[in-house]
């Protein structure tokens, strides 16, 4: 049966498995059963690093196994369906109600309808209400869980922070309660630091819509839930054996996450706040693993991972230190986000003999006034020092990316993004670029206000005014040598109101994906106008979670959930955005008084001193 | 340089995999056992390895061909046995020996291959019927198909290319076997079949190649 639907549709390897790494255990002698599944196609899935740490934490226990399950493709989806088939997992090919557990990851809002899906297609209920002891435990963890309230509907428990730790937790707390009962095994989950049963806890508005609280209403849950933080990378294991995918995913090379957490601060930036505070792993640990993971794997690309890699302390001697070993046998080391200077693209240049592609950076904003109001210390000396030093060492393709809608936006800010493309141009041709080859990519995304960023209490521009402002910029960016992209400003706004909003738009989430909203953040398969009328069927004003600001008395709708990071401390760095003032990076400067250190008793961690 | 055949088998999972996709599992397995595989110099380096006939996804193939060029000299069994453990699942090489360079290259020398296809049916069907089926596709004087090119599309002649084919019935479908020329795929011969008669549709069956043919054998 399984080969006929096969034989119907495109990349069939999404889903037969057999993949080297991949992991087949005994299920009638292990004791707890997880499925991890991504709300998205394999291609993308398999290109997630949680998902190959996960893999292996659960795996080496012995009383617990994982196996892998991603969203169907729409023309596996209608195969299943229309076979009466369910979803099942690529290990062991079960059906996913036959797990235990079944644990989605957030990494992105416009996911949400494949994971309603994903419940469907498996034949388990959507709604959390109305699973049954019999069906498996739904639970969810990843970025976007630090406002989980649109999904309150449908998840059971929440993960907030890092899991290594924390998923060990739960399943010991689930092999002893599972027999109790659902009710009683949610409340021994919630019992735990980091767990978040939104089922125990109310909501109350507000007459204008704006929440007024957030309880728990069952004894023993805690106000606010405090996420997981791992305080020694060091000391928990780093994925060496990943599944090594068959067919092409979107980011096909060994990862090493090389350190946790970025503290420079940048002013829109969630995963600054939400990952603190820095965490290195030290050289030995790094080159181990990627000495094992190169030999596990085969692979000819190794990735050093984090949110801002060439700040790791001694990363040149690192890079060195592999290449000298791995380099001869054709291992090519990549840097992904480099910082914005000259310093990023020597090390980038010893990475990549072969200079092809492009490189990227992000100045975010096209003036120094802005740029400060953001915190993203950036000058333009440093930009232009850096493609200056791009195109000498060969590269002829640069790429800038860009945001736009941010606060205190004025045209003058846009006319900024124009200039510094020119000036790169200039720079290139100077560099003696040759003109047919010189390509500057200028990529502009719209601001999205995230939760616990600084920037949180900020609405986003109207889409009038987006769509306004992404013409101006084209017009400003007709250059030769310059290609300009943009993101669809009805997706953004979409990720807008499921990033701000509260459950109730759990039932809006629900009615599109009845409505036939699938894999939303995929341009061909996004449909706006559905999603329109479930906001309506829902009774709901999506402008409003979107566009509308919050006042710093306000109880936000994630007020429940806590990264350790003090709501004064976001209120005086937004205030000091205002005024355009710049603060520093504790990673290499003093402590700015965040208030994470104290409240997680956690430390920053640096291999080397700076 | 030293070069080697292998001959392989590719099932399973693996079925599914397109033939980039083989030529990665062989390059990453390879570095997984440690071995060295010679690469092409120059500005995009590829390894030099070269394939008899590249499988379609979703056919499985039970005794293919492709000749590896390493950078050091193997004892055949030892690469052979080397490479196997680091193999995904689905890919085995069977044999493996030293191939000389001046052999004539590989894809040139195949001349065709033998298929089986096991489809299901939606009702039980005799023996007769399906020789019935098979004889009005073999009598025709020629089964025009086309093919979309990258320019035009192309209008070629099958019938020619059919040397051999034969089936069985049996309670959940049909099996048949094919002997066809190089080119000649084996689905546009089921289409054929499907036209003259046969009830099933061609996603319902599972392709597997047995066998390559070569006017000097390939091992």
């Amino acid at each position: 049966m399984l080969e006929k639907i096969l034989g119907r549709v495109q990349k069939p390897a999404r889903y037969a498995g057999g993949e080297w790494n991949a992991v087949i255990k005994d299920w009638s002698k292990t004791a707890v059963k997880v499925a991890f599944a991504f709300p998205d196609v394999y291609e993308v899935g398999m290109s997630h690093l949680g998902l190959q740490i996960l893999y292996q934490v659960v795996n080496d226990l012995d009383y617990a196994l994982l196996e892998r399950v991603f969203a169907p493709w729409p023309d596996m989806e209608e195969q299943l369906r229309s076979h009466g088939f369910p979803l099942f997992s690529l290990e062991s090919r079960r059906a996913l109600s036959d797990f235990d557990i079944v644990a989605f990851t957030l990494q992105y809002e416009l996911t949400y309808t494949n994971i309603l899906n994903m419940l469907d297609l498996a034949g388990i209920p959507v709604l959390a209400k109305d699973r049954g002891e019999n069906d498996p435990l739904v639970i969810a963890g990843g970025p976007c869980a630090y406002n989980p309230e649109p999904l309150a509907d449908f998840i059971d428990a929440f993960v907030i922070g890092e899991g290594e730790e924390v998923i060990v937790e739960l399943l010991n707390s689930y092999r002893a309660n599972a027999g109790l009962g659902k009710r009683e095994l949610l409340q021994s989950l919630g019992r735990l630091d980091g767990v978040y049963v939104p089922s125990f806890y109310s909501v109350e508005y507000h007459q204008d819509g704006r929440v007024a609280s957030i309880q728990p209403v069952v004894k023993g849950m805690p106000e606010k839930v405090k996420k997981r933080v791992v305080r020694d990378l060091d000391a928990v294991p780093l994925p060496v054996k990943p599944v090594v995918p068959g067919i092409e995913a979107v980011h096909d090379r060994a990862m090493v996450e090389i350190f946790r957490g970025c503290t420079h601060g940048c002013r829109f930036c969630q995963a600054g706040i939400i990952y603190r505070p820095v965490r290195e792993r030290s050289r030995d640990t790094i080159f181990k693993a990627a000495t094992e993971l190169l030999k596990n794997t085969g692979y000819d690309e190794l990735s050093l991972v984090s949110l801002s890699t060439t700040d790791y302390s001694g990363i040149g001697g690192l890079m060195r230190s592999i290449l000298d070993v791995h380099g001869p046998g054709g291992v090519n080391v990549s840097l992904p986000s480099l910082r914005v200077d000259a310093f990023a693209v020597d090390l980038a240049k010893e990475a990549r003999r072969v200079r092809r592609g492009s490189l990227t950076f992000a100045p975010e904003a096209g003036t120094q006034r802005l740029r400060d109001i953001i915190n993203k210390g950036v000058s333009e000396d440093d930009l232009m020092q850096a493609v200056t030093s791009a195109f000498k060492a060969g590269w002829q393709a640069v790429k800038l990316y860009f945001m736009i809608g941010l606060p205190k936006e004025t045209r003058e800010d846009l006319d900024g993004i124009a200039q510094l493309a020119r000036q790169v141009v200039e720079a290139g041709l100077a560099c003696g670029v040759p003109p047919g080859r010189l390509r500057v990519t200028v990529s502009a995304s719209s601001f999205v206000p995230k939760a616990h960023s600084v920037f949180q209490w900020e609405g986003q521009d109207s889409q009038a005014l987006l769509q306004e402002k992404q013409a101006y910029l084209k017009d400003r960016l007709r250059l030769r040598h310059v290609v300009f992209h943009w993101h669809d400003p009805e997706t953004s706004f979409l990720e807008a109101v499921l990033a701000r909003g509260d459950r109730r738009l759990g039932r809006a989430v629900q009615l599109a994906w009845q409505l036939g909203c699938r894999f939303d953040g995929w341009t061909e398969w996004f449909k706006p106008d559905l999603w329109q009328q479930a906001f309506r069927e829902a009774g709901l004003d999506e402008k409003w979670y979107a566009y509308h600001r919050y006042s710093f008395d306000d109880t936000l709708p994630w007020e429940h959930i806590d990264t350790g990071v003090e709501k004064s401390f976001l209120i005086s760095e937004y205030r000091r955005a205002m005024d355009g003032e710049k603060t520093d990076d504790c990673r290499s400067g003093p402590c700015q008084g965040c208030g994470l250190c104290t409240a997680l008793e956690v430390e920053r961690v640096l291999a080397s001193r700076p | 340089m030293f070069r080697y055949r292998i001959c392989y088998s590719k099932t399973g999972p693996a079925r599914y995999l397109s033939h980039l996709d083989l030529i990665r599992a062989f390059t990453r397995s390879a570095r997984r056992a440690g071995l060295p595989v010679a690469y092409s110099h120059g500005f995009n380096p590829h390894p030099r390895i070269v394939f008899a006939a590249p499988l379609p996804v979703g056919i499985a193939g039970e005794s293919e061909f492709a000749d590896l060029e390493m950078e050091r000299e193997f004892a055949p069994g030892e690469l052979r046995d080397a490479l196997n453990l680091c193999l995904p699942q689905g890919i085995t090489l069977s044999g493996v020996r030293a191939a000389d360079e001046k052999e004539k290259p590989l894809m040139a020398r195949v001349t065709g291959a033998h298929y089986s296809c096991r489809g299901f049916l939606p009702a039980e069907m005799n023996k007769r019927e399906l020789d019935e089926i098979i004889q009005r596709v073999m009598n025709k004087d020629e089964i025009l198909i086309s093919r979309p090119g990258k320019k035009n599309t192309r209008t070629l002649d099958l019938r020619p290319g059919i040397h051999g084919l034969t089936g069985e019935t049996g309670a959940s479908g049909v099996q048949l076997w094919m002997n066809l020329q190089a080119g000649v795929r084996p689905q546009e011969v089921l289409r054929a079949l499907r036209e003259a008669g046969l009830p099933a549709e061609i996603e319902d069956f599972t392709i597997v190649r047995h066998e390559l043919h070569a006017q000097e054998p390939l091992w």
